[in-house]
Formats: structure tokens, sequence, C-alpha cells
């Protein structure tokens, strides 16, 4: 485990520089954990490269590890508020979130990104899952989607 | 202009990796997860890939009006070959498939082709979770069972197999080349078998089995007349197996077990047979449960059987005694016994627990007559959770029993709900007058006290609690 005050640099696609406590990263990212504990990592020189995740969602991210570093006693209630308000995003912002979540293995915020995402589609109708996902363009042929509907009607 | 960014990026989860897909996939429940088959082109791709694989068919057969059903059917195995060639066409790899059929009899044999045509495209992908279900066997027809073949489900992937119903073994089980050489876990209810030593056959040759269920399995008597040409397999000895942790075993009248390393054994005794066990050389038991065990029938536990628990079974950490009534008098002594349940043992008169280390002692009982407990050694620590189901509330009776919880311990908490049976029925109405209590109830020292009582019956209830609460308030506000 890192040391409380110890820094590291993560570097994001824009190469924007994030300096962030290490133990907030340590703790849950088991990539970045991987990295300190086989010391593959400088503190004097290197910064961390995600070149897959934008500043936007990097700053997400960060937000999220150190709440949930410095606030782990809260109230499960609270916690789970947090949450939600974190996640108030589009389907793409979630989709940038589940990307930069599932590469630096944050296997908290992958839980609760594929727990909004059952969510979505759980007791829903088709059509609002499409309008949800954003499913612009099924790709069924006019007869396949009359086919499913008459197979599932109770999905429509 | 936001607007038109987000349509060029539009239905980015779709484009999720499969992984990350089949993930959020296998979190959703079955009916939504059929429901992303027709979210779209892409969705629907994903679905079929999914490696886990679930085929029931009470999804596509609804109607039992006799033309349709046929054509249903139709439709049901055509589907369901589609969806495992789909895999062997393109080389996929099938982590678990399931299939469910809740046919009647008639109809089901007449599809036993197909499923094992389904089982063998299964077994070709590598399947590692081979769950089958059928309906339950009936006494009086075991020749309409489906009669598993060796060749059909021999994958050397195979690591779990879970077979239920009217689902018999082929003899050619019993031929010593047919090994399941990576099976680890093997559940067997309601399933059938040629004669008596095939069940030990089959777990014999499965070199690196964990975890064993056999729940009311059947031996095929063909001489039998009617309802006798099956019977429950009576005698079960498992020698020998180094991986083996657990065994679940039901209706099984004789067991021996001789597994160095198993932890956990669950037996459920059936009534009707004197049941006979022997599993005193797994010294490595951490955890045993013994359910519907009764007096006049068990060979195996007395009260001396007891009395050397800890000697025999030096790591035992929980021990749980449901519906068994082998026993007036019991004592369990055990220096690292942490967790103790004890649920309807309606013979019981006198219980002593010996336990220093105990954790968690759970009482359950449905009955009047409450027993003598007594803790001749326990932890601070212990949780006691006593749950009575009292037809006529008896004070008295409820005092004593409180009170043996008293001095020395000290309980961390005690909890104790106390329901009445049969809430609605008149007769239960009639209350012992709670008044006539005695204006002080002896308190057990306790740190937290849960008394619990069923809604309909509040008012009485809080006729009952109050004088309790009342007595015990002064020491309990301490």
């Amino acid at each position: 485990m890192g040391s409380p005050l110890k820094k590291i640099m993560l570097c994001s696609s824009e190469k924007e520089i994030f300096s962030v406590e290490e133990q907030v990263m340590v703790q849950h990212s088991v990539i970045i954990n991987n990295m300190i504990e086989d010391g593959s990592y400088n503190y004097e020189e290197s910064k961390i490269p995600l070149d897959c995740v934008d500043s936007k969602t990097l700053k997400k991210v960060i937000d999220y590890c150190t709440y949930h570093t410095h606030h782990h006693n809260d109230n499960q209630e609270d916690l789970e508020a947090w949450d939600a308000q974190f996640l108030n995003v589009d389907s793409n912002g979630l989709y940038d979130l589940l990307m930069a979540a599932n590469y630096l293995e944050i296997r908290n915020l992958l839980d609760l990104i594929y727990r909004t995402i059952k969510n979505m589609i759980k007791g829903k109708k088709i059509d609002e899952i499409r309008r949800i996902l954003n499913i612009k363009d099924h790709g069924f042929t006019p007869e396949e989607e009359e086919q499913n509907r008459k197979e599932y009607p109770h999905f429509y | 202009m936001k607007d038109t960014i987000m349509d060029e990026k539009m239905d980015q989860i779709s484009s999720l990796p499969e992984t990350i897909l089949h993930d959020i996939l296998s979190r959703l429940p079955k009916k939504d997860a059929i429901k992303t088959s027709v979210l779209s082109k892409t969705w629907r791709e994903m679905f079929y890939t999914f490696p886990i694989l679930s085929i029931c068919d009470r999804e596509s057969i609804r109607r039992p009006s006799k033309r349709k059903k046929d054509q249903q059917i139709k439709t049901f195995l055509d589907y369901g070959k589609q969806r495992l060639l789909r895999f062997s066409e393109q080389g996929l790899a099938i982590k678990e498939f399931k299939l469910k059929l809740s046919l009647t009899c008639f109809d089901l044999q007449l599809i036993y082709p197909d499923v094992d045509q389904w089982l063998k495209l299964a077994s070709e992908c590598s399947v590692q979770t081979l769950k089958l279900c059928l309906p339950t066997l009936k006494e009086d027809d075991p020749c309409l069972c489906y009669i598993l073949h060796p060749g059909v489900i021999e994958a050397r992937s195979l690591n779990n197999l879970v077979l239920k119903g009217r689902i018999r073994f082929d003899k050619e089980f019993l031929n010593p080349s047919v090994k399941f050489s990576s099976l680890c876990v093997l559940s067997l209810s309601y399933v059938l078998f040629d004669d008596e030593g095939a069940i030990e056959h089959v777990i014999s040759h499965c070199p690196l089995i964990e975890h064993i269920t056999l729940k009311w399995c059947y031996v095929y008597n063909p001489q039998g007349a009617g309802d006798m040409q099956i019977s429950l397999v009576k005698s079960v000895s498992l020698h020998g197996l180094q991986k083996l942790k657990g065994v679940d075993i039901q209706g099984v009248q004789k067991v021996y077990i001789d597994a160095p390393n198993i932890e956990k054994i669950y037996y459920y005794a059936d009534s009707d047979e004197p049941s006979k066990m022997n599993f005193d050389s797994c010294g490595n038991l951490r955890a045993l449960t013994l359910m519907n065990v009764k007096n006049e029938f068990s060979f195996t536990f007395t009260a001396t059987w007891f009395l050397h628990l800890s000697s025999k079974f030096p790591f035992l950490e929980s021990l749980e005694l449901v519906d068994c009534s082998m026993f007036q008098n019991i004592k369990i002594s055990s220096s690292q016994l942490k967790a103790l349940v004890l649920c309807n043992c309606s013979t019981m008169e006198k219980l002593e627990i010996d336990t220093p280390n105990l954790l968690s002692f759970r009482y359950y009982y449905d009955a009047d007559d409450l027993p003598s407990i007594s803790f001749l050694s326990c932890s601070s620590q212990l949780e006691v959770n006593v749950w009575l189901n009292m037809i006529h509330p008896r004070l008295y009776q409820l005092k004593k029993f409180v009170k043996q919880f008293k001095n020395p311990q000290k309980f961390s908490s005690l909890s104790l709900s106390i329901h009445p049976c049969f809430p609605y029925d008149d007769e239960y109405y009639f209350w012992e007058d709670p008044y006539s209590l005695p204006p002080t109830l002896s308190v057990p020292s306790i740190k937290h006290l849960v008394l619990r009582s069923i809604r309909e019956v509040k008012s009485k209830y809080s006729l009952l609690v109050n004088p309790l609460f009342y007595s015990w308030r002064q020491k309990l506000f301490h």
C-alpha cells in the first residue's frame, strides 16, 4: 500500500497531467496497484499514460476513487446517493467511464456501471431501451422486426 | 450543435467489447437477457454468442392446445438447434449449457433424440457446466426416462454436471474407460441408475471431484411389480476422494464417507428407513448438518457420539440439527465450535452446551415443551437467537426458559422472537391472563433484546409483552 502523501501522475489521451494521491489509485485500480507493487513506477520521472482515457473521463474516475477512499465509512445510503449523482451522465458518458474503469480495472466502479446499465434494460419496453441506449438504427429489416414483434409481443 | 455531436457518437454502448457486453448480459435476469436479442442486430449477435446458454421449453411452448402445441414444439426444437449450431459452426466455446424441459412425459420422449443432439453439440463446444433438468420421476413409468449415454456428455472440459429428474444412466457408464477427468461438481437429483453400485462407479471416475450432491436417487428394478420398479438408492460409500470438499446427501439410507479433506457434510435422512452413517474418519470436517434423523431409527447419532464430537472432528466449527429427534439429553462439548443451530428437535429435554468459543446459537422450536438449556461455558461474543412458535404463550414456561440464559453468561446479544401459531383460529385467541404474572421476572444479563410479534395479534401481544418489559426495564436501560 502506498503512503497517503505520495502522489502519482496520470496522463490523459490529451496529454493532460493529473496528480493524484497514490493511495487513492492503488486502493481502487488493480492495474495501478500492480505497477506500484512491481516497482515499474518511478516517482521522480514517470507518469502513467492512459491513451484511451480522455481528460474529462479521467477527472471523473479520479473523483470517484478519491471520494470512495475518503468516505468509505459513510453510511450506505449516502454513498448510494453520491454514486447515483456521479453516474447522472448520458449513455456516451457512461460508455467512456465503463471503458476507463475496465482499462484501469476499478472493480467497484465497474460494478456500479453494470448495475446502472442493468437498470436501463430491466423491466422496460424495447422502444424505451432503444431510446435510453440511443439505438437509432436497430439494423433489422422490416420483416425481421415484424417477426420479433410476433415472437415476443410482451417486450413491445 | 451538441446534438449533432451526440448523433455521430450514437449507440456507443452497443459497440462495447464483447466481453463487457457479455458481462452485462450475465447480470441481467433471464427475461431481460432475451429481450436484448431484439434490441438491435448488434445486441442480437452478442446475445447469440453469449457463452451462457439457457434453453427452456416453457418460453416457447405456452398454450397446450393440441394442434398448436405440435407446431410450438417444432419451433422450440428448431430454436434450440439453431442456438447450439451457432456456437459449433463458429467454433465458439460454451461456458454453460442449461436445458430445462417441463413437457409431459409423452411429448418429452419424442424429443429425446434432439436432446441427445444438443448435448453432443454442447460437448463439442467444450462446455464446462452442463445442467439438464427434466420433470421428476414417477414411480410407475421408469421406462420414459431420458437415457443418458456417456458419448453424449463426454467432454474433457466438463467441470460441473447437474442432472435432475427423469434421467437414467446408461449401462455404458460402467465401462472403465468412461472418465470425467476434470469434473469438480456433480449434482444428481431424482435420477435413475440401473444398479446400486453404478453411482459409486461414476463417482470413482471423477478424480478431481470436490462437491457431490445426491438427492433422492433411484435404482431400477425391472422385476419389481407395479410401483416397485424403482426404489431409492440404499447405500452410498465414498472412498478416498482426495479433493472432496463437501457432500449433500438426501434420502440414502446408508452412507459411508472416507474423504481426508472433506469439510462439509449435509445429510437428510429418509424418515421411513433406519439411517446409518459413518464418516468418523473425516477428521477435517468443518460443518455438519443433520436433518430428519429420527430417534427410533438412528444407529449412529447417539448421545455418546455427540460426547465424542470434538475428539473425532477437532476442526468442526458449525453444527446444525434440524428436525432431529434422536436424543432426550445431549451434551455438546467442543472448544472450536463457532455456530450451533437447533431446529425443531422435539424430543430434546435437556441440552448442555460447553463451547467456550461459540459465537452464534440459534434455536427454533414450534411446540410448547421447552427444553432446559444450559451453557456450561460461553464466550462474551455469543449471539443467541431464539425463535419460538407457541400456541399458548405460556409465560411461566417462557420465564423459566429465558432464565436459563442467566448469569454468569453475558451474551453480546439475545434475540427472542415469539410467534403465535395460527393467529386466525379462534381457539388460539384464548390467552392466559397476562396480569397473573409474578411481579418480578428475573432478568438474564443481556446486552441487547429483541421481541418480535405478528402485527395481527399486536393488541393481545402488548398485553403479554408489556409486563415482561416492565419488569425487565430497569435492568435493560442501565
